[in-house]
């Protein structure tokens, strides 16, 4: 198939799902041509089955239907017994823990740390080291999500009221892409998400500018009032007094792939757009179309491109 | 016997114009309008299947928007679901099981009306949803928190919800019939190892109905009850579980997918058996297997939670299950092959539909061992890979032989041939098209995409799966149009069918085509499986003295029976196991309660929906009066009373009240239905028990206890009560029918006083509502009991000899001991448990 | 046969209905029974974190297994009883023919739903028990 495992879960997966294939083609082909054979195989223009002919018959179809068939599956049952226990998330600990809250429509993400104040929040897009194994806290506070980055590893769902935990981990560096996989509402074809495996260097590199709260520097402070004046109700940008809670966190904004979570590749022009009317392009979306000033819109614009 | 014939044609008429429309409650005149309303909604949801293939056949596309996509989407699943499946089974098993089993008619002939007229008005009323565009956008399944009150406050869940009731009232009904129809009503001589395939695939199906559809009803009570803000049973943060609704959705979705295959089994055989010009080979595999599924079908439903986190030990089960379940399924397709191998293939339109099916179902049948290993699954879940799967199962499992059915037996029915070219033409059509549509979807599925989505991006790998499945799905519809047209055009200008244009070997085909109303006036007497294949076949395999010829007294009964009753309608009941002759059933001519209560039924959903108190009001009249009119005494049945000799004399006596009457087991089927409901309710109060965030005060327990207690006493004077009508004591009838009515009602009270003074709040706590579930559901069996008590003491104490009013005290007797037993267990559940663990 | 009786053992081959249910129907049901408490002790025994929750479940496995060998065997003399000289799965069958078929139809249930039990219980055997979710 097209995609190629990138990470141990998937791949361990792929292995049972080759051998299943494999075995359902074999099986398919030989159903499909005993069924052929039978019927058109020569036969006598009267036929006179007998009692024995039948009960010889009725032991045929014991062994072909249920023999044979009991001993193809119950390999692959013990198999799928044997992934199973695999890849469950205690089989071996976790690298590093990441806490991931589905909403409508987007994905917050929270990397927790034992060292207070090291903890960080981002939306949308997940980093993680090559080759470390990332364990995954979902829940969700509305409706159920699920988590899926189908290069790394099988889906979770995100349910309100629990918290799932699940795991990946990525083999080599890349990009690859998630999509939430349980429907849950309007836009959920529109909530996409990232997942970035860097080398370890990189992956630090990237936490700890992700950790630093935006700069307070009087340059911005136009834009940045500006800022808290219209989204700060709903938004968090660490290092401002912007505390909302409702959208995804802004703190680095500029440095994210992607808007409205895989909507829109994030190019000012696009966010642009986004922060003009939301609605238009991801219709239903929680974010409103706020109402500002084209010189509020102008500065706006600017601040969020500074939030590297 | 001219004299005879004539009365006995009177009592089997139609009744004609426009009331006689509404009136009629034969299962022919029904089951023929059944099957065109289903036919109808399959090509609503296959209008709605085309838009959404429309919309996702480019990328980026901008068909639909996205929420009348959703909408799209959620009604496409539930009309095939809920609107034409099963409902176009239970047609088609309405007009044909009597057919073949040899009887005149179903054993509830207003139930059969009710159902049909509530299915027509319910689906009628799910569609009215898009006239004010509010159709239900949560998906088929309706996941909460999705479908709850604060993520979608809209009505269109409401209408999901509560249309949805149309179905279950209906697939409810069909389940008793078939239950009681298969069981009792067959010709003299056919003992149950000689019941046709589908006799049996339809009885296994209508068990699994009962115990698969109530968990739905209790769900979508519960839903319904939650969205309206009366409870919160799947509300996290109030101490509810969305988890739970799941559970409840799948225990009663995946029986419902075997629901769907089973009778489908059964055609196939029939379809397999007549074009092979041979009996199936070993009928016993074949039944063994169709029962052996329809256990198994009941412990696989968590396959489609398996990436909600659940216990690895727990999926294990499922995945097992639903790895052995293949096993009976080779069993039959193997069979069927073996029968086609040792046949002599005809090679007609039914046989063609069937195995194109059958080579569908297979591939379907692979992919679903595939996805029911959960490792796979955790990837393939919620995709397309999924989409194609179930396609592929429902499809090729059930589309394709219904079809191979109606080509089948649509002879028979209209007395017309349909054309073999346009057939041939429309099958193979039909499937190069499903190929095309479903199999690329495997491949956009392990391409990554989703399921429910409205589009896809440009660049993903999907264009090319996307488009072909688009092209695809217009060849298949244009195929099914092709049959569409084959029944248009043979209406007018088929050939004539005699009775037995394919020479098969059931008693359907020694009927004309199309058949009499009263289907056999005259009994066939059955000797093997293959009533018309008699002479050939046992000539060569057996020895004459195993293959006995009636005995006198069957010979007399059935004598009986030619061209008779005459002034009312009476068909046979016989023996479970021997199908000896045991009774003649009475069976009203003609009702317009069935209508009444229908349109007041829908009344009273649609007021339910918009929450409009005189809306309700008129519904539950109208349901009221028709219930009146229903349980009305009848004087064709006082005619019948009459005529037919005392107990114990030569001939067959009137199966009219105990154990004998069809009621009486028809009350056991609604007693499996309730105990059923219990256990639902149970297991759910356990479930949310563990959720428990708020503190609750346990409910008082004297009152229940003491409540229970006299329930039970209650039993005494009950079972008094069937003694002194056997003993035809008209006082005793009086007396012990008041005394368990009264008792039944002081229980009901102390329950309701139980209730309301409990302080029980499940407005704010998740747990309250899951005690409400079970204490309610005990208010409302001990009102049901109430009712039918009513009913008894209304008959003891102004005919007490009466054999119609010791009916009423036989069918109550079987609902007092079930609500006696459920009060025990709601007793324990609620004030011992608690107290104890 | 007079009215509000049941019917009469000349239904029965000879034996009790509950027995010819149990023949019949036993296995099946020990299966069901089976994987719904093991369900149940499961789903309570990790909420509560019991210890010995596993040994529960494979006791339950146990027992469930040889309640359903046992309604398999029961099946399997109830046909012998009945068949004498029956032939397997005549086309044709006489009146007696109804009990030795079902029962047959008891035994091959009987012995898909030992074997379905034992293929779950193996689960116990490999699988590790708890969800890792939390509440």
């Amino acid at each position: 198939m097209n995609r190629i495992p990138a990470g141990p879960g998937a791949e361990r997966i792929a292995d049972l799902f080759q051998a299943m294939t494999i075995l359902g083609t074999i099986v398919f082909v030989i159903f499909c041509g005993a069924l052929v054979w039978a019927l058109i195989h020569r036969r006598d223009a009267v036929l006179r089955p007998t009692p024995e002919d039948d009960r010889r018959r009725t032991r045929m179809i014991l062994l072909f239907g249920a023999v044979l068939p009991a001993l193809i599956l119950l390999p692959l049952l013990f198999w799928t017994y044997g992934t199973l226990a695999a890849i469950d998330p205690r089989a071996r600990p976790a690298d590093l823990v990441v806490e991931v809250v589905g909403k409508q429509w987007w994905w917050e993400i929270r990397y927790r740390d034992t060292v207070p104040g090291r903890t960080f929040t981002t939306a949308n897009e997940l980093h993680l080291p090559v080759g470390k194994r990332v364990e995954l806290r979902l829940t969700s506070t509305d409706v159920i999500h699920s988590f899926w980055v189908p290069d790394l590893q099988g889906k979770t769902d995100l349910i309100p009221g629990r918290e799932n935990v699940a795991w990946i981990e990525a083999s080599r560096p890349g990009e690859y892409g998630g999509q939430c996989a349980e429907y849950c509402g309007v836009q959920h074809t529109t909530m996409g998400l990232l997942v970035v495996a860097q080398s370890l260097e990189d992956y630090e590199r990237w936490a700890a500018s992700q950790r630093a709260p935006a700069p307070t520097d009087t340059v911005n402070a136009e834009g940045r009032e500006a800022f808290l004046r219209a989204c700060g109700y709903c938004h968090t940008v660490r290092g401002t007094t912007a505390g909302g809670r409702m959208g995804p966190d802004l703190t680095h904004l500029a440095s994210r792939r992607t808007l409205g979570a895989g909507l829109l590749l994030n190019t000012p022009g696009n966010l642009g757009g986004w922060i003009a009317n939301p609605q238009a392009l991801k219709p239903g979306t929680r974010m409103p179309r706020v109402p500002m000033s084209r010189d509020e819109f102008r500065l706006i614009h600017l601040y969020l491109q500074t939030l590297r | 016997m001219e004299d005879r014939k004539a009365g006995f044609e009177w009592a089997w008429s139609q009744p004609t114009g426009i009331i006689g429309i509404l009136r009629t409650i034969d299962n022919i005149p029904i089951a023929q309008r059944y099957m065109a309303t289903g036919f109808g909604f399959f090509v609503l949801g296959g209008l709605l299947a085309a838009l959404m293939r429309i919309q996702l056949g480019t990328p980026d596309n901008t068909f639909l928007d996205p929420e009348t996509y959703n909408q799209v989407f959620t009604m496409h699943g539930t009309t095939m679901m809920f609107l034409f499946v099963i409902p176009f089974i239970e047609a088609l098993a309405n007009y044909m099981l009597p057919l073949l089993l040899g009887t005149r008619d179903l054993p509830f002939p207003r139930l059969t009306a009710l159902s049909y007229w509530t299915y027509l008005f319910g689906g009628l009323l799910l569609y009215s949803s898009f006239l004010f565009g509010l159709a239900p956008d949560g998906g088929w399944f309706a996941y909460v928190p999705l479908s709850n009150r604060q993520w979608s406050p809209g009505l269109n869940l409401d209408w999901w919800d509560i249309a949805l009731s149309v179905a279950e009232v209906a697939a409810m009904g069909a389940a008793a019939e078939m239950i009681v129809a298969v069981l009792r009503m067959r010709a003299p001589g056919m003992s149950i190892n000689r019941i046709p395939v589908f006799g049996w695939a339809m009885l296994v199906t209508a068990f699994m109905i009962i115990f698969g559809f109530t968990p739905l009803i209790v769900g979508t009570l519960m839903l319904e009850l939650d969205r309206k803000g009366l409870t919160n049973f799947f509300v996290p943060d109030a101490g509810g579980d969305p988890l739970l609704w799941q559970h409840l959705f799948w225990v009663f979705g995946h029986p419902e997918v075997y629901i769907m295959f089973l009778p489908a089994v059964g055609i196939v055989t029939q379809v397999v058996q007549t074009f092979s010009r041979r009996p199936v080979v070993s009928y016993t595999l074949v039944v063994l297997a169709i029962v052996a599924t329809a256990f198994l079908s009941f412990g696989l439903w968590v396959h489609h939670m398996y990436a909600t986190g659940l216990s690895p030990l727990a999926m294990g089960y499922f995945a097992a299950a639903s790895t052995v379940i293949a096993i009976p399924t080779g069993v039959q397709v193997v069979g069927w092959m073996a029968t086609l191998w040792s046949g002599r293939p005809l090679w007609r339109t039914p046989l063609l539909f069937a195995l194109a099916g059958l080579v569908i179902f297979v591939l379907g049948g692979i992919t679903g061992v595939m996805v029911a290993s959960p490792p796979f699954d955790f990837q393939a879940h919620d995709t397309y890979f999924v989409v194609a799967h179930l396609h592929y199962v429902l499809i090729g499992g059930t589309v394709f032989p219904l079809f191979a059915g109606l080509y089948y037996w649509l002879p028979k029915i209209t007395g017309r041939m349909m054309g073999e070219r346009l057939g041939w033409a429309s099958a193979l059509t039909m499937f190069v098209g499903f190929n095309l549509a479903f199999f690329p979807m495997h491949l956009a599925g392990l391409a990554g995409m989703p399921r429910r989505v409205y589009t896809y991006p440009a660049g993903a790998g999907l264009e090319t799966y996307n488009l072909l499945s688009t092209i695809g799905a217009f060849i298949f519809a244009t195929g099914i149009l092709l049959s569409v047209v084959n029944l248009i055009v043979s209406l007018r200008r088929g050939a004539r069918a005699g009775n037995n244009p394919w020479e098969a070997d059931t008693l359907e085909w020694s009927v004309t085509s199309p058949p009499p109303n009263a289907q056999y006036a005259k009994l066939p007497v059955v000797r093997d499986r293959h009533p018309l294949w008699d002479t050939q076949w046992r000539q060569e395999r057996m020895r004459p003295e195993e293959t006995p010829a009636p005995d006198q007294e069957m010979k007399e009964d059935v004598a009986q029976m030619d061209h008779w009753p005459t002034r009312w309608r009476g068909a046979l009941v016989v023996t479970v196991n021997e199908g000896r002759p045991l009774a003649v059933v009475h069976m009203p001519r003609r009702a317009l309660s069935p209508f009444i209560a229908s349109v007041g039924l829908v009344t009273l959903f649609a007021g339910l929906i918009v929450d409009y108190l005189p809306v309700i009001w008129t519904g539950a009249a109208l349901v009221g009066a028709a219930m009146i009119g229903w349980f009305w005494p009848l004087s064709s049945e006082r005619a019948a009373m009459e005529e037919v000799g005392r107990p114990g004399a030569d001939a067959l006596p009137l199966a009219q009240y105990g154990p004998i009457a069809n009621g009486y087991w028809g009350t056991w089927v609604f007693v499996l239905v309730l105990a059923t409901a219990l256990v639902t309710f149970v297991s759910s109060y356990f479930y949310l028990g563990g959720n428990i965030r708020v503190g609750v005060e346990t409910m008082p327990a004297t009152r229940a206890g003491l409540a229970t207690v006299l329930l039970f006493v209650g039993l005494a004077p009950m079972f008094a009560a069937l003694r002194a009508i056997r003993r035809e004591r008209a006082g005793a009838i009086r007396v012990t029918v008041l005394a368990a009515f009264a008792l039944a009602a002081i229980h009901l009270w102390l329950l309701l006083h139980a209730l309301f003074g409990s302080g029980l709040a499940p407005a704010t706590s998740g747990r309250d509502s899951a005690i409400l579930g079970v204490a309610g559901f005990q208010a409302v069996v001990a009102g049901v009991l109430l009712v039918m008590l009513a009913v008894s003491v209304l008959w003891v104490l102004l005919r007490p000899l009466d054999g119609r009013g010791w009916a009423t005290v036989w069918n109550a007797s079987v609902v007092y001991g079930f609500a006696a037993a459920s009060a025990v267990v709601a007793f324990a559940v609620l004030h011992v448990v608690p107290r104890v663990g | 046969m007079s009215q509000g009786q049941t019917e009469q053992a000349a239904g029965t081959a000879g034996t009790s209905a509950a027995r010819t249910l149990f023949a019949v129907l036993g296995g099946a049901i020990a299966w069901a029974l089976h994987f719904l408490v093991s369900y149940a002790v499961v789903a309570i025994g990790c909420v509560a974190a019991w210890s010995a929750t596993r040994l529960a479940v494979a006791a339950g496995t146990a027992a469930l297994a040889a309640l359903a060998l046992w309604s398999t065997v029961v099946a399997w003399r109830e046909w012998r009883r009945s068949s004498d000289d029956q032939r397997w799965d005549a086309a044709l069958s006489e009146p007696r023919g109804w009990y030795s078929w079902l029962t047959t139809v008891g035994v091959l249930l009987g012995m898909t739903s030992v074997f379905t039990i034992v293929l779950e219980g193996f689960g116990t055997l490999m699988l590790p028990l708890c969800g890792w979710n939390v509440r």
